[in-house]
This record gives structure tokens, sequence and C-alpha cells, in this order.
């Protein structure tokens, strides 16, 4: 029945203009049956315009698309559901005050408009869930549901249109190990009973797992396009960049070895009380001294939000205390513990990290807000100097900025994420607390934050690095610890346990048992 | 005072309630569709002042109650038609435009009767017949409460009925919805096949005919005849209580009784004569808006889209 060699869907000659400037080059993409297909590239490099031209959600300036060996027009994602296009967009494309249940009666909707069958949709879903392995929540309010959960409901959402052709836009980069696991095991159901798909990501290890043939993406054009059992990680990332990776920064010879016993941040056995549905901190204690990289690995939601809260002042400490270079922090107001010299690079860069309506000039003005040094007379920002300081972070950074007045938020994600740490080392901290300062961006800019950080280790401040990453924390850290359900493991030096005995204290395993 | 506690008066305080309610029961109830899909349709007032000045004039002309019910809903459906086109064609702000609007239905029908009827001593009548309340068979027997609530004007029952209709559309229709979709997050609702223009022009429209009905019932059938600003904010009282009930057409509706009856005890602690400036009890409704909304409105979240305009492209992350 599945004839591989049956081109389903064919994209030609794509080209898509934003304010003169390219972001996708006279693409040709082309898709078969039952394929997966991986579109691979750095941030910005058209991905997500290609996909979204596809999707009806932008038109393109120049070029054809056809299915089936038709060329059809998209207008609209009602045209593309009806050609049989599915999308899991990179933000879901859900309505979060509906439960899942009429999420998926709403994407059916489309020409109906008499009353909503409750008992055939809901047995439809059973069917579809089962079918494809999906696990579906149904009655409880979608934004109350973990990601992973959301993003099944996304996928059946999609499956729901009848589509032939279903486009997971970068799907893995907000999901935990198991998640993706999952995820993985409904793309292969999917894939056998016939559906095409377009993965797109930047992370090299997936694509290699998942996908059957790659096609490369830089700059807005297609680079390459590779069967994937015929490449390899390091292949791909040097299609990918354009130039050779190197896949983890090294460790330096440091300036500040373990016999310099200064603690910049000491920890004392505190309590720290969660979110509504997220994990209490109970009795937790780390000391980082000069110099040195802790790093905290574990799965998201064990408590690492609620540790870089109460460190950075936004969060109430219940008992014990905290040590920034021997002055006590506890519970102080978040104004004066960064005054003290704690630079904090959170976890959401979009919503807490910048203001995303204002520029990169204002933005680092925050940061400064307290000092004389961009002060005027009567209380007027100095913005000249302020300008300066922008452009210097921008050049030091290689923040790159269409132009100066352009919004935060209109940045792509590793820009602001440089912005941020560009603003917070800048203010030449004791330490820095840097959650998840990687997550979601391309090889490059991860290489260049990586550098950074250890560029600011060797002017001996500490730092404490919370991410989910584990290749992150074994390559950067000096000592390290898991945290699981609030509880941190007791600290080891990142060669001292095996992969397998990390991954067991991060799934809650006993300490005694990984021995 | 124990004139307020027998059972005459207060059969007669509950009915006058009852009926004082539907001007603004009916507005508030569309304003539901409206804000639901995301329009916050400050409009409103205009809305029902232009069916209470069209209606009039039909009904004074033909003098049939069914043309005159016809021509309010109508206007009322227009004047929603120039908001609606002006939030999602011309993407204005909803706030603004809405102000601006109501100011222009207010100087177009005081500008409109003046030309068609002069300056006149006696008032034109609109002599609809039609005003009067119409008992419903066997229930208007029950004592008290038939009294109450089964002796009143039809279009009480009228908004009855719509307040059942509109509870299943939005719960049980793939129309509900749809308009409950493009309130909350237009764009995840058109990557799922919903038409947010067409739905937000729809659910104006129904908005618009409620507004002019409960203008209509204002003009032709409660005082028989049309003055300025005829209204006097009841449209402003109804956007209140959509927001008191939730946004949801059973508590709206019941809002709505509770904000009439206190208008009717308003009135009739005025006629008892209490020795205090008639000011003070006028206020009373709007306190009571205050203090229920004081208190209810922490836990009412309104819909997240609401008072947006949609642009498609300017709201996909690259």
């Amino acid at each position: 029945m599945l004839n591989p060699a049956n081109t389903i869907l064919e994209m030609k000659g794509i080209s898509k203009f934003f304010d003169g400037k390219p972001a996708n080059d006279q693409i040709d993409l082309k898709v078969n049956e039952g394929e997966i297909v991986a579109l691979l590239g750095e941030n910005g490099a058209g991905k997500s315009t290609l996909m979204n031209i596809l999707f009806g959600l932008y038109q393109a300036d120049h070029g054809e698309i056809s299915i089936d060996g038709k060329v059809v027009s998209i207008n609209s994602p009602l045209d593309a559901i009806a050609l049989g296009i599915g999308m899991v967009h990179q933000h879901f494309m859900l309505i979060p005050a509906f439960d899942a249940y009429e999420n998926i009666a709403l994407s059916i909707s489309g020409k109906r408009n008499g009353l909503v069958n409750h008992q055939v949709i809901r047995e439809q879903i059973k069917k579809h869930s089962i079918q494809y392995n999906l696990s579906i929540v149904l009655d409880t309010i979608v934004q109350d549901l973990p990601v992973g959960l959301q993003q099944q409901v996304e996928i059946l959402k999609a499956l729901f249109g009848e589509c032939r052709i279903l486009v997971l836009d970068e799907p893995t980069g907000v999901l935990n190990e198991q998640e993706k696991i999952k995820l993985f095991s409904s793309l292969k159901e999917l894939k056998a009973a016939g559906l095409s798909i377009i993965f797109i990501s930047h992370k090299l290890d997936e694509v290699l797992d998942i996908s059957d043939r790659v096609v490369i993406l830089r700059k807005g054009k297609v680079v390459d396009s590779v069967t994937t059992n015929r490449t390899n990680k390091e292949d791909l990332a040097c299609r990918m960049v354009g130039r050779d990776v190197v896949f983890s920064v090294k460790k330096g010879p440091r300036l500040f070895d373990n016999k310099m016993k200064d603690r910049v941040l000491e920890i004392k056995n505190i309590e720290v009380h969660g979110k509504r549905n997220t994990q209490t901190i109970k009795d937790l204690s780390l000391t980082i001294h000069r110099g040195e990289l802790f790093g905290i690995a574990g799965v998201d939601g064990n408590g690492q939000s609620e540790l870089v809260e109460a460190l950075a002042g936004l969060r109430h400490v219940t008992k014990g205390k905290i040590f920034l270079n021997g002055n006590e922090i506890t519970n102080r107001s978040s104004r004066s513990i960064k005054q003290m010299g704690l630079a904090f690079v959170p976890e959401d860069r979009r919503s807490m990290g910048t203001i995303a309506s204002y520029s990169l000039d204002q933005n680092i003005f925050f940061r400064n807000s307290d000092s004389k040094t961009f002060r005027k007379h009567f209380g007027q920002i100095d913005k000249k100097k302020l300008h300066m300081l922008g452009d210097r972070l921008i050049k030091d950074y290689d923040i790159r900025i269409p132009h100066r007045d352009m919004l935060v938020g209109q940045l792509s994600g590793g820009n602001i994420q440089k912005v941020i740490l560009a603003r917070e080392i800048s203010s030449d901290p004791v330490v820095l607390v840097a959650m998840h300062p990687t997550r979601g961006l391309d090889v490059g800019a991860i290489e260049f934050i990586h550098t950074r950080l250890l560029e600011l280790l060797s002017s001996g401040a500490g730092i404490l690095l919370i991410s989910t990453e584990l290749d992150e924390i074994i390559s950067l850290s000096d000592q390290m610890a898991v945290i699981s359900n609030g509880k941190l493991s007791r600290p080891f030096r990142p060669d001292e346990l095996s992969l397998s005995q990390i991954g067991l204290l991060m799934g809650g395993s006993d300490e005694e048992a990984c021995r | 005072m124990s004139v307020l506690l027998t059972r005459d008066f207060l059969v007669s305080l509950f009915a006058a309630g009852v009926r004082m309610s539907i001007p603004i029961m009916l507005p508030a109830l569309g304003e539901i569709y409206a804000e639901r899909s995301g329009i916050l349709n400050i409009n409103l007032e205009g809305q029902m002042l232009m069916g209470a000045f069209a209606s009039f004039i039909v009904g004074h002309y033909s003098g049939s109650v069914v043309l005159a019910l016809l021509a309010g809903a109508l206007a009322g459906m227009l004047q929603a038609l120039l908001m609606a086109t002006a939030c999602i064609q011309w993407k204005t702000q909803h706030v603004v435009i809405g102000i601006v609007l109501n100011m222009f239905a207010l100087g177009f029908t005081s500008f409109w009767y003046r030309v068609v009827f002069g300056v006149t001593i006696a008032p034109p009548m609109a002599n609809v017949s039609g005003g009067v309340s119409t008992p419903v068979p066997l229930l208007s027997n029950i004592p008290v409460l038939g009294e109450i609530l089964f002796s009143q004007h039809f279009l009480f029952y009228i908004a009855i009925a719509l307040v059942i209709v509109s509870r299943f559309v939005f719960n049980r229709t793939f129309f509900g919805l749809k308009i409950r979709s493009a309130g909350e997050y237009p764009l995840a609702a058109e990557t799922m096949g919903v038409n947010i223009c067409r739905t937000r022009y729809l659910s104006m429209m129904i908005c618009g005919v409620l507004a002019g009905l409960g203008g209509t019932f204002l003009s032709v059938l409660s005082l028989n005849r049309f003055v300025d600003n005829i209204t006097a904010s009841r449209g402003f009282i109804a956007l209140a209580i959509v927001i008191f009930g939730r946004w949801k057409p059973l508590p709206v509706f019941f809002s709505s009784l509770l904000f009439g009856t206190m208008d009717a005890f308003q009135l009739r602690l005025q006629s008892v004569g209490l020795n205090v400036p008639y000011h003070l009890l006028l206020m009373l409704p709007y306190l009571l808006t205050v203090l229920v909304m004081i208190m209810t409105s922490k836990n009412s979240k309104s819909p997240a889209a609401l008072g947006t305009n949609y642009n498609r492209e300017a709201m996909t992350d690259t």
C-alpha cells in the first residue's frame, strides 16, 4: 500500500522577505509518503518561517506548493487543514482556558455550526489516543497540564484534522527526557500508519534518532539534504553551522583552584515552599567557592525554580540561612541581594529575564537603575552613556540586533539570552545564578555562552548553574549535585559517578543504591 | 416601615423588579456574545439608544408591535455592525471607538427626533398595543410566584428563552466554542479552523439585536414615548452586570434581576416618603453594583483576548 517514492508534498522556490531581508531564499523541499524529514538549522535559519508558510500563517512572496502533484494555494490555516496539513507549533496553539476535550472539539468545528456531540467525539478521541499511544487527560483545563501532556493534546488535535502531513516545530524544546521518549514513540507509530512528518529541530541527536532524511537550512537557504543513516553528528553540525564546532567547551586552567577556600555562596539547610503543584525544598545545603562552578542537574519541576527564586529574593525562605560572600542575604529584598553582588539569569528569558516591549538600552538600564552612573540632574537618565554601554555589550557579546530601537521581544531567543547575560555579567557579580541559560539555543550560541561563563569563573566569581541538559552540567561543573523531589544529593565531581548512576539519582533513587 | 413588609408590597416590588430588569437583561445577554468573542463593546448604550429611537418611529407611524420590535432589533444591529467594522476591519481601539459611537448615537437620535417631530409641548406617543403584561395561562395563577414571574411583559418570557438558548449555545454548540475561542486566543483558534472575523461579526450582530430590543422595551413598550438619552446609562449597567455575572448567561440573568429589584425598591422607598433626599435612594442600585463588583471581581476572569484586535502575522512568532 505504501509507496515510499510517492511524493506527497513539494515546495518549490519558496522565498519570503521580512523588511526586505530574505528569511527564506528559494527553498525547495520534497516530502514522501510515510517519511520523517528533519529540518535542521540554527535559530533564525528560516525553518519556522517555511513551515508557517506551509500552514498558511504567512504568505510566500515567491514560489509554489504542490500536494499530490497539484499546485495549491494556501491562504490561511483553514486551507492548510483542508489539504491535510497538521502542525504542532513551538508555542502550542491551544486555548489555555479550555480543557483538552473542548480544544479537540474546536479543532474539528471547521465549517460546522451545529451541536457538539459529546459522546461521539469522546469516543473518537479515545480511539485515536489508543491507536497512536497518546496520553490525553480530557477534563483538565489545558493551562494546568504539564507541557508534555499539552503537546500530546496538540498532536491529537492535528490528527483529528485527518492530516497526512504533520509538522512539528521544535517539539522537544520544552520536554523532559521521559516526555521526549514518549513523543518519539508516538511519532514512530504515526509514521507506521503512513503519515509524513516534518520535524523541525536544531538538536543533532534527536534528528539522527528520529528522521529518515535531513534537510539542512542555513541563513534561509537549503544547504544540503542527506539520508540520515549516511551521516553523523559532527558532519551535520558542520553543515548546519558552516564551520567546525567544538562540542563541549573545555574547562581551561583555572586561576583559582580549590586551594582558594573563599566561600562566595553558602546555603545552609534552607526550606522553601513551592508553588501550588510543585516541589518544596527541604533541608538543602551547598557551598560555592571563588572561581568554582557548581552544577545542579535534575528533571524539571523538582524544586529548581523555587531554589533560584529563593536565592534571588523572590521567594520566602522558611528555614535556614543563605550567605553571599559571608554576608547573610536570607529573605532580603531582591534589590539589595543584587546590590551585594548576586547576578541572576532566570529560567524564562522572555517573561522574567527581560521586558519584551522595551529596547535593549532600557533593559540594560534596569540592572543599573540604582547606580548614579546613568543619572543626570533631576533624575534624568543619561541616554548617551547608556547607549555607549549598549554598544559595548552588543560588540562584546555578539548580539545581533538589526537596529538599536528594536524591542528586545523581537529578537531571537539566543540574542535575548545574550542580552541578559551581557547585562548580568557586566555588573561584575560575586556569584552568578544561571538557570537554563542555553535552553532552546543553537550550537553556536550555546558555545558562546559556555565560553562566557568560563571567562567569568576565571575572573574569580562563583557560578551556580542549573540545567536539565546533563552534558552541559558535566562538561562545565567543578562540583555537581542532582536535585530530585526538592532534595539535593551529596555534591560530587562530574567524573566521580557514571552517567547511569547520575540518571538513577535524577529518577529519585536512593543515593546508596547508586554506589 | 411596616408597610414595607406586607405581602402586597413585596409582590409588587418583585414584580416591578423583574419588569425593570428587562432592559438591562437583554443587552447584558448580548454583551456576553460580544465580549466572549473578544470585542469589548462599550457601544452597548448606543446600540440600545438606536433601537429605542428606530422602534419608536416605526411604532408611532405603523402602530404595530412586531414592526417596532423588528425596527429596534435592526437599528441596534446596524449600530453594532458599525462598531464591529471599526474594531475588526479598521482595527481601532475598542474603548475609544465605543465612546465615540455612544456620543454619535446620542446626537443622532436627539437630532432626528427633533427633525421628525419638531419641538412639541405634548410629546408624541408610540401608541403601540403590547405595552401591557401578558399573563401565562395556569402558571400565573400560582400565588406569589405567578404574580411575580408569570404576569410579566412578553419580552421577559423571550428573555428567559434567550438565556436558556444562550447557555446551550455556549456549552453545547460548535458556534459557541468558536465564539469563546476567538475571545481567548484567536491565533490558536484560527489554526484550528475558526474564522475569527466572521465569528466576531456574528457575535456583534447578535449583541446589537439584543441591545436594540432592550431599547425598544424602554421607548415603545414601557414609556410609550421617546426622550433624549432615554437609556440613561443602562447600557453601562449592563456592562457591569456582565462582569458580575462572569460572562455566563445564567448568572447574568440573576444579576439583572437583582439590579432591577434594587431599582424598584428605591422607587418605592421614595414614594413611602422616608425623610432622606431621594438622590441618596437613587444611588442604591449603583452602590450595590460597586459593592458586589468589589466582592466578586477577584474571582471573575475575563476572556483573555478581550478588547484586543486580531492581526495574524503580527502575533506569529518567528
